[in-house]
């Protein structure tokens, strides 16, 4: 029996964004026994969350005491090294460590289990990512609006898993009667429509104004003949209270008042959820509610969308969307963007689009705003589908050609024209003009990136060999020449977005060779640069086809514009 | 032998410093007899005894008996005592003979001259630290006192009381911070006035015991200087050095959140927004501002006094009354001083006399009335020092150093090298003399402090601070200042003995360690226990590393990581962290440890 231990202890939608690779654990390793590490602030959602064996909470919030006083360092140095031991004792076999925490990679290092995913300490101290995809999850961040994969692909194919196409899951205790007296309780009747407003987000910053979520639960409530219910946690209570009070349909105001369990059933309840970026967002998607919702500021629906098919996320069409995480916007401008109406009808569409999974609405509507649609692909991955047909713009494109390379490179059985398909269907095409143009200026900025890598690697090769002569000068004097190369290939990357990618994940890729040994630093290091070429040559390869079909597609509907 | 010989000749080997300063005094009391308030006379049991100004300071019948007096108050478990009066010294035998380490303070040379005249003081001078006056002073900041008591002798509260409460207060601070361990962040100006003062205080506060964390914002004074070149226009220029003092009021605010100190004080003109200063209070740390500002000529105490939970000033009267009817918190009088590391008396070196030596000089800045004053003294060997004068006129021909500033510790040497130095407030608005100046400016204290003499425009507030006549000497107007600088260029002696009395007054009363004392009592007695409780600094913290390692004990390997850190201090997880950076290899159980405990309590 293999025995898996999981570290995933950050947020509450992070836990639920896990249970399809805890699912795919239990199926790749048929009688597995599933430890899970959680955080106490989320122990109640650990209860709920299925395919878990055995469940560890860290607590080290009861060191802290609520009196302002200092915290006992020696307790908690106590605490965790007695959770080490508990941690060891069991003999796990393999990691899957999902937080890329310091305190968690630290943890990893002193657990000492054969096989690691993830986040893990070396022996001096530098974080190490033992998995590409895992690798992937840290870099994506600098090349946003190229990624197109979902929190819970990563986490399923950093663990190990390949993506299989089900939704998130949380499990109901008891027989799923137990919600029917609270419902009693809160007026709601078995004919009820019930539709959900989630106001609040754990980053402030993250949410829709309260008087526009208050006149959105007032259309939708109105057009479908539904009850509201408020939801939140006790910190947002003022903010149910202000928006229940700017309602004018009736409302049930629950924000802070209910437990883990009850909110599950009240979620699922419901038959839609209006939501920003959230923990009950996840929750609803585990339930099969429909989700509209609003990812604004540093929330980007591509990658932490709700998980579950045929729900829509509204985005504002701003050049500085999405945000970079841990900044200060001195406008917040994106908050104004979409108007109530605006989800008042992507309420509707979301019926629309149940009867029709290929729904596209005409480019005219929801001016500035992107629409997508939850959907799982051919390949089982979720993709965040666009519903207004219109002009790609270039990361649009470039999104889906990595998309395509990356999922080849690690699962394989993808048609040929996966990416372009996508293409066809959802965007209007360029001339073939621009897309000529397009091509070649693509095209040749991954030349010039592969160019540098191919430097680069016959700078390895050179080192190596002076190396196997014992001429120490020589190396040194090629290890600037490599440092030479690598900045350049850096440079490249910022110069030129669409680079970004590969270039971020070189970078990482470096970071993580900590040998002392150089004959296997210089190997590894020759992988990286492969790893460019690879890509490179993938990436020119596509983009040619792209160009090719374009050409050919001249009868298509086209869209005017430049690059 | 007498007792005058032998105790002279047990003092003299014992405390050199002592007996040359009582030899010195007794000089003076030798002219002074007939006004001395000292009568000796004979115990009914044959034993010396005296009256002071008519009050008998021993028993006149059995004054041996009171050698019990002290000790009984004394608990076993205390470490020195502290006893203030020596009087002939009977009340301490017992203690002698109990052999508890005892230290006295004799407030008046008089009495102790007069003890050493007529009482047996061999085994208390043998066997005590005894201090005279007030050189205690610098001697308590190095003492632990956390396990010393203090008493008085309680004849002495009938003349001595002024001496005793306020040698009783240095101690009540003293012991505070022996047991407390208070950690207070001082904020100075960009630029300014009160930058010295910011690095005096610092100095002082950590003299004291107190652990400083100064956030120095003159790092960032070349860049603010630098803003006029943006742009002439003043509106534009006003709205930039808001937004540059904006920001370093949020580096403030970030600064104490990660040092969290005990008590925050900020010196005038630190750039720190009322707004930071009520989120610094939000936190529960006191927030201290000291204006060493003339309150009539820059008024943003006016916006800023009232956000503070404590506001120290040079001033009183008037300005307490302004203060109070904005409602400002905790007012306390407070004037500048003296920091007797830089502002000391020395010799100046022979090749430096002729640029530093003259008959009269000044130092400070080119104000107004100055510039005007002083072309009333041009006929002197005169020599003028500082920034801002009007080079191009007959005063500024007198002006040393074009203008160019001068550090502390070069232009002690001015003070150290001229016969009379000139102190004259300055005034933007007036020539000459303020005669209803009322705050004393530092450099009263810092030329005092350098055992140097000193004549100064008369304030309103000097008498309370420097004697005038004794310790300092004033003037009221141009033919006054005159006729004094004559008079004391032709009396060398006249001229040191003022120039002593006022060294000895700045070291006893008015020094940055004394302010600061005084500051720590004012807030103390307001803040009662919980100063210094915020984050738990107390020697019995569980944090401090020596209490880690006392409950540690067990595993080896973690005591010996603790080992490498200060065992007096609260185990700081950013000197783990840097401990662990420093280190080669692989990581330890132990550091590895410390890695995961530093993330969690960082992002709790």
């Amino acid at each position: 029996m293999k025995k898996i231990l999981v570290l995933n202890h950050t947020r509450m939608g992070d836990l639920i964004q896990t249970t399809p690779l805890l699912a795919g654990l239990k199926k790749k390793y048929p009688g597995c026994e599933i430890t899970l590490l959680g955080n106490v602030k989320f122990a109640d959602v650990c209860e709920h969350t299925p395919n878990i064996d055995k469940l560890k909470i860290l607590d080290v919030q009861q060191f802290i005491p609520q009196d302002g006083n200092e915290t006992r360092i020696i307790d908690v140095y106590r605490y965790l090294d007695t959770l080490v031991d508990e941690l060891k004792a069991p003999g796990f076999d393999i990691l899957v460590n999902l937080s890329h925490s310091r305190f968690s990679a630290a943890l990893s290092r002193l657990l000492d289990i054969p096989e690691v995913h993830g986040f893990y300490s070396s022996d001096e101290g530098y974080r190490i990512i033992n998995d590409p995809w895992l690798v992937y999850f840290a870099a994506f961040l600098a090349f946003r609006k190229y990624n197109s994969f979902n929190l819970v692909d990563l986490y399923q194919l950093g663990g190990g898993v390949v993506p299989s196409g089900k939704k998130v899951l949380l499990e109901e205790k008891g027989d799923g009667k137990s919600i029917a007296p609270l419902l009693e309780k809160l007026g709601i009747s078995e004919g009820d429509r019930v539709i959900g407003i989630q106001a609040g987000a754990s980053l402030k910053d993250r949410r829709w104004p309260p008087e526009k979520f208050a006149k959105a639960a007032d259309l939708v409530a109105s057009e479908r003949g539904a009850k509201v219910l408020l939801f939140g946690a006790t910190s947002e209570k003022e903010l149910g209270g202000q928006i229940s009070s700017m309602m004018k349909e009736k409302n049930i105001n629950v924000v802070g008042e209910t437990t883990l369990a009850e909110l599950i059933g009240l979620v699922r309840r419901c038959e839609l959820l209006i939501t920003n970026d959230t923990g009950t967002m996840h929750i609803a998607a585990a339930t099969g509610t429909k989700i509209v919702g609003l990812f604004l500021v540093h929330a980007f629906a591509p990658e932490t969308g709700p998980y579950s098919e045929g729900n829509i996320i509204l985005q504002p069409d701003m050049e500085c969307f999405p945000c970079y995480h841990n900044t200060t916007c001195p406008h917040y401008a994106c908050l104004e963007k979409i108007t109530p109406e605006e989800v008042a009808q992507a309420s509707r569409m979301i019926e629309e689009l149940q009867d029709r999974p290929d729904l596209n609405i005409d480019a005219a509507t929801f001016p500035e705003k992107v629409v997508v649609a939850s959907h799982f692909d051919e390949a089982n991955f979720i993709w965040f589908r666009p519903l207004k047909k219109c002009e790609p713009q270039s990361h649009n494109i470039l999104a889906l050609m990595y998309r395509y390379f990356f999922i080849s490179q690690a699962v394989g059985g993808l048609k040929d024209n996966y990416w372009l398909e996508k293409l066809n269907k959802n965007y209007l095409a360029w001339t073939p003009e621009k897309a000529e143009e397009w091509t070649g200026k693509v095209q040749e900025r991954f030349r010039k990136l592969a160019n540098a890598a191919s430097r680069g690697l016959k700078l390895i090769s050179d080192t190596e060999a002076h190396l196997k002569k014992g001429k120490i000068e020589k190396v040194k004097e090629k290890g600037e020449e490599i440092v030479a190369v690598d900045r350049e290939i850096d440079i490249l990357g910022h110069a030129h977005a669409e680079l970004r990618p590969l270039t971020r994940l070189f970078e990482l890729g470096k970071e993580n060779l900590v040998d002392k040994d150089i004959g296997i630093m210089l190997a590894k290091t020759k992988v990286l640069y492969k790893g460019i070429l690879l890509g490179t040559a993938g990436m020119i390869r596509i983009i040619g086809v792209w160009g090719d079909n374009s050409r050919k597609n001249n009868s298509m509907e086209t869209a005017k514009g430049s690059l | 032998m007498s007792f005058r010989e032998t105790n002279e000749k047990i003092l003299k080997a014992v405390n050199a410093e002592l007996f040359a300063r009582y030899e010195s005094a007794l000089g003076e009391m030798d002219k002074d007899q007939g006004n001395s308030r000292i009568e000796p006379f004979v115990s009914k049991t044959g034993n010396p005894v005296f009256k002071f100004g008519g009050v008998a300071y021993h028993s006149a019948y059995k004054p041996l008996e009171e050698s019990g007096v002290i000790l009984s108050m004394v608990p076993e478990e205390a470490g020195e005592v502290w006893v203030f009066g020596l009087g002939y010294g009977y009340h301490l035998n017992g203690l002698l003979d109990k052999g508890k380490k005892t230290v006295v303070v004799e407030p008046s040379m008089e009495i102790f001259a007069s003890a050493m005249a007529n009482a047996d003081l061999k085994h208390l001078i043998e066997k005590c630290e005894i201090f005279v006056g007030d050189d205690y002073v610098e001697k308590i900041y190095a003492r632990d006192l956390s396990r010393t008591v203090f008493f008085p002798y309680r004849p002495y509260m009938r003349h001595f009381e002024k001496e005793f409460k306020k040698l009783e207060s240095s101690f009540a601070v003293r012991s505070y911070l022996s047991e407390k361990r208070l950690k207070v962040m001082v904020v100075s100006p960009i630029y300014g006035g009160s930058e010295p003062t910011f690095r005096y205080v610092c100095r002082a506060l950590e003299r004291i015991g107190v652990e400083v964390i100064p956030f120095d914002a003159t790092f960032f004074a070349p860049s603010f200087m630098k803003l006029p070149e943006i742009t002439r226009n003043e509106v534009h220029l006003s709205q930039i050095r808001q937004l540059f003092t904006n920001m370093l009021s949020e580096s403030i605010a970030a600064f104490t959140d990660e040092n969290k100190p005990d008590l925050v004080l900020a010196m005038a003109q630190a750039p720190l927004e009322t707004s930071v200063v009520s989120r610094i209070r939000g936190m529960k740390i006191p927030v201290a501002f000291w204006f060493v500002e003339d309150f009539r000529t820059l008024k943003y105490w006016e916006r800023v006094a009232p956000s503070y939970d404590y506001f120290f000033t040079i001033q009183k009267g008037e300005f307490f009354e302004k203060l109070a009817k904005l409602g400002a918190n905790n007012v306390a009088y407070l004037p500048q001083a003296a920091s007797p590391d830089v502002h000391r008396p020395f010799a100046v070196a022979e090749d430096e006399k002729g640029k530093y030596c003259s008959d009269l000089s000044f130092m400070g800045a080119g104000y107004k009335n100055r510039q005007e004053f002083f072309k009333g003294l041009m006929d002197y060997d005169f020599k003028i020092w500082g920034t801002e004068w009007n080079l191009g006129d007959s005063v500024g021909s007198l002006v040393q150093n074009r203008n160019q500033r001068m550090k502390p510790e070069e232009y002690v040497k001015i003070f150290n090298a001229t016969k009379i130095n000139l102190n004259l407030h300055s005034s933007t608005q007036l020539f000459g003399i303020d005669q209803v100046g009322d705050f004393v400016n530092p450099r009263v204290f810092e030329i005092a402090a350098c055992k140097a003499f000193q004549l100064v425009d008369a304030r309103g507030e000097l008498s309370p601070l420097m004697e005038p006549g004794k310790e300092i000497e004033t003037y009221r107007s141009l033919s006054e200042l005159r006729e004094k600088i004559d008079y004391y260029l032709a009396h060398d002696a006249e001229r040191e003995k003022v120039a002593e009395s006022g060294y000895r007054r700045v070291l006893a009363d008015h020094t940055f360690e004394r302010r600061m004392e005084e500051m720590l009592q004012f807030i103390i007695a307001k803040e009662g226990d919980s100063l210094g409780e915020r984050w738990n600094r107390k020697s019995d913290s569980p944090n401090i590393v020596k209490n880690i390692i006392a409950e540690a004990e067990g595993n080896s390997e973690l005591v010996k990581f603790l080992e490498n850190f200060d065992p007096e201090k609260p185990l700081s997880l950013g000197e783990v962290m840097d401990k662990i950076g420093e280190g080669e290899g692989s990581l330890s159980r132990v550091e590895s440890i410390f890695q995961m405990l530093n993330q969690v309590l960082v992002q709790k």
